[in-house]
């Protein structure tokens, strides 16, 4: 009788709350469906198992994951929670069992269906953040600021720090996710901050920053072959939806 | 002249050098440093990458080499940079994250110890003054003196030396002022400072840098009428002698006329360009011989299959091998599966016996590898055949000339 209905798991919808509910079905040995609060529930009450969201267990979680396989399995998973894993919590927790049973051989089970969807996945968020590293645009501000407006797909912000902070070590800049309105700063030091409309409120363009986009933009053209203009090539390896904040393509 | 009309004219003289490599090197400086694995910045219409500001120190040049649009004969705009102007911009581009680094290259104005001076002082101010940890990349002009060499080798993440044509006797028809002599001496010091600096790095973790990121070399294809295999073996050849990191090969595009060029109206493909990439990837990194990939009996790559492909089938008596047994060498030969593809292989079988479904899930291009392989001792869908038949399978339909643009990285 007990399997005859499927428990449905219910979540904030938060990578902390999803990471809690992958405890929970651990720990109770269930393989539920999952839903997040702000989603349609058709399920009958009894069935829903409703999870609290908690950072501090969800840390303990990735830590306990981190002991039965390995560092790397792991960050595998983190890459993926910057994705949009709504829908997806199904294939996460099969990886998690996995890792419990096969510990740190898991990653190279190359031909699992679980595993390589997880690879692909992963590689999706991190071929992403390589790709920023090279698209990412400063422009001066007023204050002696460099900012750079960015609309990634996948929530990478925080991965994007320690390549920054190494290379522009000198520099204050602000990277700026502007579809999800997030902002982290450098100063000699990383500041996290979520409102990004009121920390930007005063800032402005400085002059010189359209002389040297221009300069920019000389460069960009004199470089094209133009006997060879070939755009489909250009947009695959720089889909369109990048080129909003490139000051070279307009 | 302004600073903009001469990065206009010394960037479009800059543009039909091939290397944007950026990678190979890692560099902490106090403003901006190296990523080992290269990043591209941008893509230009054409298709191609941007990671280095790529731009010529000058364009006024003493030698008037056949296909080369700045040669002497030539009536076009010329300009030339102060070192402090290119240092500016360099740095005011890498600030905004639009580069890797500075590709720097010149005509020989002057003297090569004259030209080769000023481009090593732009590279030391860079790293002296700015503290600039960025990416360099020098060309090495044929004939400068060793020591101004050895002081740019000291600043720069890679040095080259263009190697031009790929024969002598197309040097001296196409190039008359360069000779062999300085273009492989300059090559050989380069490639032993290199090797002994690695060394050198081994044993004092402190030592300075010589190249770190290696060096490299560019050709032009087309214009002269040597075959794919004279090409193939000469780059093997330079791989081994001179330890360089990368060939590049350059589709000969008509500039100028004259009697000792092609008629403007022949064009070299894209495609002969792009599959001696693929040949060049074959000797380095799937282990094959520049006579196995073009022997005597087919000294030109074929237009259809990509080299690999085309060896397979004249060696079809050497196939199928097993997916589950077959060495990691010998997966790198399947048309179909890269070096991702053999890895993954390699540490899948030993957790399950392979089948041809877990193959495609593993990124393998079925398309063409069915026909080399076996699984569990069978051969897909039965598929038995001869090398004419799965020749007529293989054979694009599509103008190969059209879908291969797309194909090239």
């Amino acid at each position: 009788m007990k399997n005859l209905y499927k428990k449905t798991y219910q979540y904030d919808g938060t990578n902390a709350g999803m990471l809690c509910t992958l405890a929970d079905a651990i720990k109770r040995g269930e393989m539920p469906t999952f839903q997040t609060a702000n989603s349609v529930t058709l399920n009958f009450a009894e069935h829903t198992h409703i999870v609290d969201t908690d950072e501090e267990r969800s840390e303990v979680f990735l830590d306990w994951l981190k002991e039965i396989s390995d560092e790397y399995s792991v960050r595998m998973l983190i890459y993926i929670l910057m994705s949009d894993c709504i829908g997806y919590e199904d294939t996460l927790l099969k990886y998690c069992l996995l890792l419990r049973k096969h510990e740190n051989n898991t990653m190279r089970m190359q031909a699992n269906p679980i595993v390589r969807s997880i690879h692909d996945r992963c590689y999706k968020v991190t071929k992403e953040i390589h790709r920023f590293k090279g698209l990412i645009r400063f422009q001066e501000l007023e204050s002696g600021k460099y900012w750079a407006p960015f609309e990634p797909d996948n929530n990478i912000i925080v991965a994007l720090i320690p390549h920054f902070t190494a290379r522009f070590a000198d520099q204050k800049w602000i990277l700026h996710d502007i579809s999800r309105q997030i902002i982290v700063t450098w100063d000699k030091q990383i500041l996290y901050n979520k409102k990004a409309a009121d920390y930007m409120k005063d800032e402005k363009i400085s002059d010189a920053e359209k002389d040297i986009q221009q300069l920019w933009q000389t460069f960009y053209k004199s470089i094209t072959i133009t006997n060879r203009i070939n755009p489909k090539l250009q947009a695959q390896f720089m889909p369109r939806r990048y080129w909003k904040y490139l000051p070279e393509v307009e | 002249m302004n600073i903009k009309e001469k990065l206009d004219i010394l960037s479009d003289a800059a543009k039909y050098d091939a290397s944007c490599s950026s990678s190979g090197s890692s560099r902490q400086g106090k403003h901006g440093n190296t990523s080992s694995s290269g990043i591209c910045h941008s893509w230009t219409p054409d298709g191609r990458c941007i990671s280095l500001l790529k731009i010529l120190l000058s364009n006024v040049c003493m030698f008037d080499c056949v296909y080369c649009l700045n040669r002497r004969s030539n009536d076009i705009r010329r300009a030339t940079f102060t070192v402090d102007e290119i240092v500016k911009i360099t740095t005011d581009f890498y600030k905004r994250n639009y580069i890797e680094g500075l590709f720097l290259s010149s005509a020989v104005f002057l003297s090569p110890d004259d030209t080769m001076r000023r481009m090593m002082e732009v590279a030391k101010k860079l790293r002296r003054e700015k503290g600039f940890g960025g990416y360099i990349h020098l060309k090495s002009i044929p004939g400068a003196s060793d020591e101004l060499v050895e002081e740019a080798g000291r600043y720069a993440d890679r040095l080259s030396v263009n190697i031009e044509l790929p024969s002598n006797v197309s040097l001296n028809k196409l190039a008359p002022d360069k000779n062999k002599e300085d273009i492989f001496g300059s090559m050989s010091y380069i490639g032993k400072n290199y090797l002994e600096n690695k060394e050198e790095r081994k044993k004092h973790r402190k030592a300075p840098t010589f190249a770190p990121a290696g060096h490299s070399t560019q050709m032009i294809i087309g214009a002269s009428p040597e075959s794919d295999r004279q090409i193939v073996t000469l780059s093997s050849g330079l791989y081994d002698k001179f330890a360089l990191k990368r060939v590049y090969y350059s589709a000969y595009i008509p500039i100028n006329e004259d009697v000792r060029l092609p008629e403007p109206q022949i064009i070299t493909p894209l495609l002969r360009e792009h599959r001696l990439y693929q040949a060049d990837w074959l000797l380095r990194f799937y282990n094959f011989k520049a006579d196995e990939i073009l022997p005597v009996t087919a000294p030109n790559l074929d237009v259809d299959f990509d080299p690999k492909t085309a060896w397979a089938l004249r060696n079809y008596h050497q196939f199928p091998i097993e997916a589950n047994t077959a060495s990691y060498e010998w997966l790198l030969r399947v048309p179909g599966i890269g070096v991702q593809g053999a890895k993954r292989i390699v540490m899948a079988r030993r957790h399950t016996s392979l089948d041809f479904s877990h193959l495609k899930k593993m990124g393998i291009v079925m398309k063409r590898a069915r026909f080399f392989i076996t699984c569990r001792g069978h051969i897909l869908d039965n598929l038995r055949t001869s090398p004419q038949m799965i020749a007529m399978t293989l054979k694009p339909k599509k103008s190969v000339e059209d879908t291969q643009l797309l194909l090239k990285i």
